[in-house]
């Protein structure tokens, strides 16, 4: 069922006995059409995002690696792999990673992929996830990045599971410099239709964390503790 | 439950408490001096406000509309849309979801809404098991307790109060309690296995896209994400008015949102969610996660009772906890003295508005009126202008205390009478006089010794206003 009607006209006769009458801050509107709104912009957007983006990652923890190729990109993300005793990934599937060759290259280097496909069965499913929750390494193509918070910004969608970024202990994702933008209204502005894209779209940034204990900072606590940006130059 | 007298029982208890006083004075501390840094680096921050305020404004003048779209927009992405127009529509919308399908077990990612419905109690009785997932939260419910801070819900615990808890109740070893780290540590992975034995996630939502249908679910630690995509059955609880018309507006009051909130320039996680899980019969071309269903319940429970009113303005309200923060009242008492689910300025105006006078009519009262709320508050809601309303409102509707009409009665025959104002005058001065060393008054008898514990009360001048005026008027 969507809204029932008799709902809607009661609100907007409630709405309607505010009209009208003196409204000392502003907060009824006179006219029953929509204002039209437009949002500030940022003053002096950065010509260059990825310094700025580079600040704020690395504040929060994160890292930012530099690949001039895709063979560059492929060796960053194995060395990640290594370093964590890693020989699996849960992955995005090579189109949606921008980086050709990268899934036969990782295997070479004895590192396999898995596209953590989620059964719909309950006791399959929970089968499944006890076994993607054993991988220490999800690796993702972003959507996009902003500078001024240091985000990245993820869509899901076949071939694109919600879970690589969220479920291993560390999150690689690789993304081409072209996809940055200064601001998150910037970022809108250029990609308005973003959530259509999948299920989830889903703007990370920096590493899960939590201060709920007496205000002390932890990383990892749900999602990953271990964030890696891999900017990739080449076209 | 609470009753009308016991708030400022409890207020002064909290006042005396100086564990909590401590704990108090660093949280409101460090959440105020991170906004306040947040916004100092941020040139168009106030700009910002008030387009997020003018998009607030318009969502709640055209409420029925956009409710209208957003409800539409999210059946054509195959999610579910339920109206509940009480607190107990909204628990037996939410059961009758969870035993059609069979849910023993359920995971939760903090709601406000479910807090104000008391959801958990509701799901319990169905025999449905829930799980707090949010680490403050799951402490809370370990403890039986109640959250003290809208987006911090445990900075009334210690670090030892927790350490004690996660060892008698969630059976944690002195190793992993160790320190924050480790305690961390271990509650990630006992509730790893919590969300994959889940059969349904349930969240509450930040924000609801009007345009798009989608909703937006802000945290820091991951949980949320996690509620929304590991189970099979994802049920979000959103209060009506937090509509935002499309994904612009979104990101507007995403950034206001965060730095309000802890002084992030975004949270960690703003997880959008259009729809349940997109698949068709081939899997290459499915989304490989997420739930397979999404039910939306759109809680009233009071809320649609205030627009067009003069309470309408805290339909406004994106819980940032940022007037808590800036409270003199909230930053001395806490928490948990309001007796509501919603605690400082914003709850004092929220509680009253949604659950009546009857039971929280003090609430209005706790506040000196000093305008720090409506100083901090993202969307810039008139806090104290409300206060005062729902202050008027409570002598209109239940009537001034005793004491009050029995004095301005007094007070009235005096004042109506010159003979008899003149020598009270002249009564209270000379008595006060015998009281003043050095022009004040450090301690007053009987009842008005409430003044004089914690401030002086000066004496009265030498001479009387009428004295000074008639002299002057011989002078002229």
């Amino acid at each position: 069922m969507s809204i029932d009607e008799a709902i809607l006209r009661q609100l907007q006769a409630r709405i309607a006995r505010g009209a009208g009458t003196h409204a000392p801050h502003g907060h009824q509107a006179a006219a029953p059409t929509s204002v039209v709104i437009t949002p500030p912009r940022p003053r002096a957007a950065s010509a260059d995002p990825v310094s700025p983006f580079t600040t704020a990652w690395e504040s929060l923890g994160g890292v930012v690696h530099h690949a001039q190729s895709a063979a560059d990109a492929i060796s960053i993300v194995a060395a990640i792999c290594r370093s964590a005793g890693a020989e699996q990934t849960l992955s995005w599937r090579e189109p949606d990673l921008g980086v050709p060759g990268i899934v036969d290259g990782l295997r070479r280097l004895g590192i396999e992929s898995d596209y953590g496909w989620l059964p719909a069965d309950r006791s399959e499913r929970a089968a499944r996830l006890a076994e993607l929750e054993r991988i220490k390494v999800g690796v993702t193509g972003a959507s996009g990045a902003i500078g001024e918070s240091g985000t990245v910004v993820l869509v899901s969608g076949p071939g694109r599971p919600r879970l690589a970024s969220l479920l291993p202990p560390i999150h690689v994702t690789l993304l081409h410099v072209s996809r940055m933008h200064a601001s998150l209204p910037d970022f809108l502005a250029a990609e308005p239709t973003i959530a259509d894209g999948g299920s989830n779209l889903v703007l990370i940034t920096g590493p899960s964390r939590t201060a709920d204990i007496e205000m002390t900072l932890t990383r990892g606590v749900h999602g990953p503790g271990h964030v890696h940006a891999v900017l990739v130059h080449s076209a | 439950m609470s009753q009308p007298v016991t708030f400022h029982r409890r207020a002064a208890a909290a006042a005396a408490d100086t564990t909590l006083q401590a704990k108090l004075q660093r949280a409101t501390t460090r959440l105020t001096s991170s906004r306040q840094a947040s916004f100092a680096v941020w040139p168009e921050g106030d700009a910002v406000r008030d387009h997020a305020r003018a998009i607030r404004a318009d969502v709640i003048a055209h409420l029925d509309r956009y409710l209208a779209q957003f409800a539409h927009a999210l059946e054509q992405r195959g999610g579910y849309v339920h109206w509940a127009a009480t607190g107990a529509d909204a628990v037996s919308i939410v059961t009758r979801i969870a035993t059609e399908h069979g849910v023993r077990r359920a995971v939760k990612s903090k709601s406000m809404v479910s807090e104000e419905i008391r959801l958990n109690d509701g799901l319990e009785a169905a025999g449905v098991t829930v799980v707090e997932t949010d680490l403050g939260e799951w402490v809370v419910q370990l403890a039986h307790d109640h959250p003290s801070h809208i987006i911090a819900p445990i900075i009334h615990k210690s670090r030892e109060d927790i350490a004690e808890l996660f060892k008698s109740a969630a059976g944690a070893s002195e190793d992993d309690v160790s320190d924050v780290a480790h305690m961390t540590a271990f509650a990630r992975t006992r509730l790893r296995t919590e969300f994959i034995d889940a059969d349904m996630g349930i969240s509450g939502a930040n924000f609801g896209v009007a345009e798009t249908g989608s909703i937006c679910l802000v945290t820091n630690e991951g949980n949320g994400r996690l509620t929304t995509t590991v189970p099979r059955i994802h049920v979000a609880l959103m209060g009506i008015e937090r509509i935002v018309p499309n994904i612009e507006d979104l990101g507007t009051m995403l950034r206001v949102l965060a730095r309000s909130a802890t002084g992030q320039p975004l949270s960690v996680y703003s997880n959008i969610l259009s729809g349940p899980r997109r698949t068709t019969d081939d899997e290459t071309l499915s989304e490989p996660d997420g739930p397979d269903e999404l039910h939306v319940v759109l809680v009233d429970n009071g809320r649609s009772e205030l627009l067009g009113g003069e309470l309408a303005e805290i339909l406004y309200c994106i819980r940032c906890g940022a007037c808590l923060n800036a409270c003199p009242v909230y930053q001395s008492i806490g928490g948990h003295a309001y007796g509501s689910v919603y605690p400082g300025p914003v709850g004092a105006v929220l509680t009253p508005a949604l659950q009546g006078l009857g039971v929280f009519g003090e609430l209005p009262q706790a506040s000196s009126l000093c305008g720090a709320c409506r100083e901090v508050c993202p969307v810039r809601i008139d806090i104290p202008r409300m206060l005062l309303a729902l202050r008027r409102r409570s002598v209109q509707e239940i009537g001034a205390p005793a004491w009050i009409r029995y004095g301005m009665r007094a007070y009235a025959a005096a004042a109506t009478r010159p003979a008899l104002f003149r020598f009270a005058v002249r009564a209270s001065r000379a008595a006060l006089g015998l009281l003043a060393r050095r022009g004040w008054v450090t301690r007053l008898p009987g009842p008005l010794s409430g003044w004089t514990s914690t401030r002086d009360f000066p004496a009265f001048a030498k001479r009387t206003f009428q004295d000074q005026w008639r002299s002057g008027a011989r002078q002229r």
